[in-house]
């Protein structure tokens, strides 16, 4: 099976060992994403919707980048640093998302690597 | 080989905007499940008795997708106490049998539900035809 490392020119950097996906066959992993901008600087301030929003953007450049739009996501998992930031995040995964329901898992975790993130998202899609 | 295809299971409850599963090709992923009825409402006080009822529903969407617990290839468990990892070992045990799926576990501060304690989704290849 074929394995391809995709990184999306714009985006930040990787702050660790790892790229912005991976494609195995019709598989694409996308790494987990917070909402930072090209330079990796925080945006969105202490707004977790902001910060969702931008999170999404990200994810729909290294979808793209991977030949893959939102309505090919089959897995989401959703890292939040403040669970009742849930019902506030929801509208903006059903814009996002539309009419496709990714299977989701979402839990809440003390901290995330960058410093001020209150959402990490991360995703599996089938390539068309 | 990629086709996408939403997987729901009646009597689940309606949380947030997520299938139960989706399938694509022979892959079925199941997304994370607690320990809530139909309406949302917690099912269980502890660890045990909350992951008895969050395998049984796993159980119950594997089979509407095609699968059952020896086919599942990798789990993640989200505990609120990692303490419980022992306790909730046994129900593991029965539930997989013979089959070991690759897995991870840790400890959140925090699950979607008040009161849940644990959280599972998992990732299960659909066999074959024989």
């Amino acid at each position: 099976m074929s394995r391809e490392e995709i990184r999306v020119d714009g985006l930040a950097e990787p702050i660790s060992h790892f790229t912005d996906a991976v494609r195995a066959g019709v598989f694409l992993y996308v790494s987990g994403i917070v909402a930072v901008d090209g330079e990796g600087r925080l945006v969105g301030g202490d707004d977790a919707v902001a910060q969702t929003r931008q999170v999404f953007d990200n994810m729909r450049a290294v979808l793209r980048a991977g030949g893959c739009g939102f309505e090919d996501v089959v897995k989401v998992t959703l890292f939040l640093t403040d669970i009742d930031d849930r019902p506030l995040i929801n509208p903006v995964r059903q814009e996002v998302f539309g009419d496709t329901r990714p299977a989701s898992t979402l839990v809440e975790v003390p901290r995330l690597a960058v410093p001020g993130a209150k959402v990490e998202i991360e995703c599996v899609a089938v390539v068309p | 080989m990629s086709s996408r295809t939403e997987v729901r299971v009646p009597g689940r409850p309606e949380l947030s905007h997520s299938a139960d599963a989706v399938r694509a090709g022979d892959v079925v992923f199941v997304a994370g499940i607690l320990s809530v009825d139909a309406e949302g409402g917690l099912v269980g006080e502890d660890a045990v008795e909350q992951t008895r009822f969050v395998l049984d529903e796993l159980g119950r969407i594997l089979r509407a997708a095609g699968c059952t617990a020896g086919d599942v290839v990798k789990v993640c468990v989200y505990l609120t106490d990692v303490d419980d990892r022992p306790r909730i070992n046994p129900l593991r045990k029965t539930f997989f049998g013979d089959a070991r799926p690759a897995s991870t576990l840790v400890e959140v501060s925090g699950l979607a539900v008040p009161g849940a304690k644990v959280e599972i989704d998992a990732v299960a290849v659909v066999p074959r035809a024989k």
